[in-house]
């Protein structure tokens, strides 16, 4: 069997390539800050270390695609400490901290399957080592799924928490939707036999996704549509301008005289 | 209300002779209340002792220099707090309601030791810790994995022994790498050991000439006194450091055929500056009282994991 | 911003005002026999199989399961509390 590999593609193929493994990554280290951040949040003894499996996860998970990122000729401690805050590619979904424990919630599961989701596409790539990591992620993003389908459960029994979930769905699904991008018909990354299906399905199959979740909330999930993309959106990184300053200072890494 | 039985009651000196025969209790009905007081309060110890990592090593997730750290950090808290719930587990068949005892019990009541209640700063304080601090813990629960006359309690150590030696591993590791990294880590890996090496010693509790008896051993709870884990835990970690050159107040006594301290405790610590004051004794008393009082920090980060922070307190 | 004590809904959090326990059973590979790793608490089967899978850890299970306490009846052990003891 043969096995394509990052040379074989035409380098706009490769640049749009990189940029969406990019955005997952920064993504999860964004995650992987938001569980440190919350895990003292924690509802009770178990969560404690479940949190700190999906933070441990998550850190891996960035770790894996960065080091797969080497392949188009990155370099790793570059790409892990060299940046700033403008080249940092997370989803504007976690800028802002969460405000309680739904709160909480809703961002990461949508955090998490929106950048499931988008991996998902790669799960056939002809690269072999990128549909393998792409399953990893796939492994580990069920459990942290169920542990959101689980709490979306208790919270479904409360009146009131069940109305507090819904607005913080309602409230940032807009910009999980806007992380897919414009969604326009041609995805030349599908196109180019890279992407499974193009992106467009993608974002059709999350907004299925989070309409099931109704039969856990026990109320149907707000639709919602993208949020509109102002002039200064970066499609190379699915966002618009720097990540916040308050986050920024929350992810990077610290102590840069130990780092090996 | 149970009576309370001494421990050379007959029914007492009855169940320690079947345990010295080797005889494990598989259930409650089978204990004397002495025994299980004995018991009950050893892995209530044990159960705090891990809770408290949470709040002691997770403030270096998010220090850490680098990707490789942060994972290594957080799947080590991870690891501890997987122990506190088979521990807790442990103790709610004795009773214990683990969600009113973690979130609603006073958090200095929390039964924590003085290695564990300085937060750490970064990556060094955990390498340092995990290397003479989970060694320390290492040691205390091996000896239950390998001793304890409770049988669920024993078997419930192995997954926590098994994850501690890659703690313990990781330490060893680091602090090595660190020491060889550069000066000014070199200097730092020193710090961390100035003052975290007197912390783990004391992990072991008062020396055995303090103790008339003790029911952990009478019950075989334990199968080692104070003295001899520390002694053991000495053993690994004098050679280590004397390979190094980490310098610790600690030593190979030809004399004796044993490692011993260079100071003898209890002596004054400067909990702000984080100095060390060997030659400044104290009262047994006064270390008692310093213990049972935690550190400045102690009660700050226990009541952490009760509340809840949100919003523009987290960025 | 917030900084409040935790409120707790006991009967929706913990499935009931006593917690719900779930065993966890699991195996290293298709040679191993599935054998009891420990116990969990969680108030529905979701919330059970992720902490079961974040505990218990401390090996790359081919498979594990989890069974709610109160589904096991004890045949040995009869008259004493029904727990499972930890393996
Ligand atoms: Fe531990
Ligand atoms: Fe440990």
């Amino acid at each position: 069997m043969t096995t394509a590999t990052t040379s074989d593609l035409a380098p706009a193929v490769a640049s749009l390539l990189q940029d969406d493994l990019l955005a997952v990554a920064d993504t999860k280290l964004v995650l992987g800050n938001w569980y440190t951040e919350c895990v003292m949040n924690g509802r009770s003894l178990p969560d404690f270390a479940t949190l700190l499996g999906m933070c441990t996860a998550s850190f891996g998970q960035t770790r894996a695609i960065y080091r797969y990122l080497t392949n188009f000729g990155h370099d790793f401690g570059a790409l892990e400490r060299g940046r700033d805050a403008g080249a940092i590619r997370s989803m504007e979904l976690l800028d802002e901290a969460p405000v309680g424990w739904e709160d909480f919630l809703a961002a990461v599961w949508l955090g998490e399957l929106a950048s499931w989701m988008l991996l998902s596409g790669f799960l056939h790539n002809p690269d072999r080592q990128l549909a393998g990591l792409a399953k990893k992620v796939g492994q580990e993003s069920y459990f942290h799924l169920k542990y959101t389908d689980g709490w979306m459960r208790i919270i479904g029994e409360g009146a009131a928490e069940r109305a507090t979930f819904l607005r913080m769905v309602e409230k940032r699904l807009p910009f999980a939707l806007r992380w897919f991008g414009p969604a326009e018909a041609a995805d030349p990354l599908h196109t180019a036999g890279q992407r499974d299906m193009p992106i467009g399905k993608i974002r059709e199959a999350f907004l299925r996704e989070i309409g099931k979740a109704a039969s856990l909330v026990g109320a149907p999930l707000p639709t919602a549509r993208p949020a509109s993309f102002e002039t200064s959106w970066r499609p190379d990184a699915r966002r618009h301008g720097p990540i916040p300053a308050g986050l920024w200072e929350v992810v990077r890494f610290k102590d840069q005289e130990l780092a090996f | 209300m149970a009576t309370r039985l001494k421990q050379d009651d007959p029914r007492e000196l009855a169940l320690q002779e079947r345990i010295k025969a080797g005889f494990k209790l598989e259930d409650e009905t089978e204990m004397t209340p002495r025994y299980r007081d004995v018991l009950v309060n050893t892995m209530h110890i044990a159960a705090d002792l891990e809770v408290m990592t949470l709040p002691d090593y997770s403030p270096a997730i998010k220090n850490s220099p680098n990707l490789e750290a942060k994972i290594a950090v957080a799947s080590a808290c991870q690891d501890e707090l997987g122990h506190a719930q088979v521990m807790y587990r442990l103790l709610e068949d004795f009773g214990y309601d683990t969600h009113q005892f973690l979130f609603e019990r006073e958090a200095a009541e929390f039964r924590t030791f003085q290695l564990l209640e300085f937060p750490h700063r970064d990556y060094i304080e955990t390498v340092v810790s995990m290397c003479i601090g989970d060694r320390a813990g290492y040691i205390t629960t091996t000896d239950l994995e390998d001793n304890c006359s409770f049988g669920p309690y024993a078997r419930s150590l192995r997954k926590v022994n098994f994850e501690e030696t890659f703690h313990v591993g990781h330490g060893e590791r680091w602090t090595r790498f660190f020491w060889n990294q550069s000066p000014a880590s070199r200097q730092r890996v020193q710090e961390a050991f100035d003052f975290y090496f007197p912390l783990a010693a004391a992990w072991f509790g008062v020396p055995d000439s303090m103790k008339k008896r003790t029911d952990q051993l009478a019950y075989k709870i334990r199968g080692a006194s104070n003295d001899e884990m520390r002694q053991k835990w000495l053993t690994q970690v004098v050679p280590f450091c004397e390979e190094l050159g980490i310098r610790i107040p600690a030593r190979f006594d030809e004399e004796t055929g044993k490692f011993r301290l260079d100071y003898e405790p209890p002596v004054y610590l400067d909990e702000e500056k984080r100095v060390w004051h060997f030659d400044r004794r104290i009262t047994w008393e006064e270390q008692f009282a310093i213990w049972k009082r935690g550190s400045v920090f102690k009660v700050p980060a226990i009541r952490r994991l009760q509340l809840e922070v949100w919003g523009k307190e987290l960025w | 911003m917030t900084e409040n004590e935790k409120r707790f809904d006991r009967k929706r959090e913990r499935g009931g005002t006593t917690p719900r326990y779930y065993e966890v059973f699991a195996r290293k590979s298709s040679a191993d026999p599935l054998t009891h790793v420990g116990s969990v608490e969680a108030p529905n089967d979701d919330l059970a199989q992720v902490r079961a899978w974040f505990v218990y850890d401390q090996h790359a299970w081919k498979e594990m399961c989890v069974v709610p306490t109160d589904a096991i009846v004890t045949v040995t052990e009869h008259g004493k509390s029904a727990k499972i003891k930890m393996n």
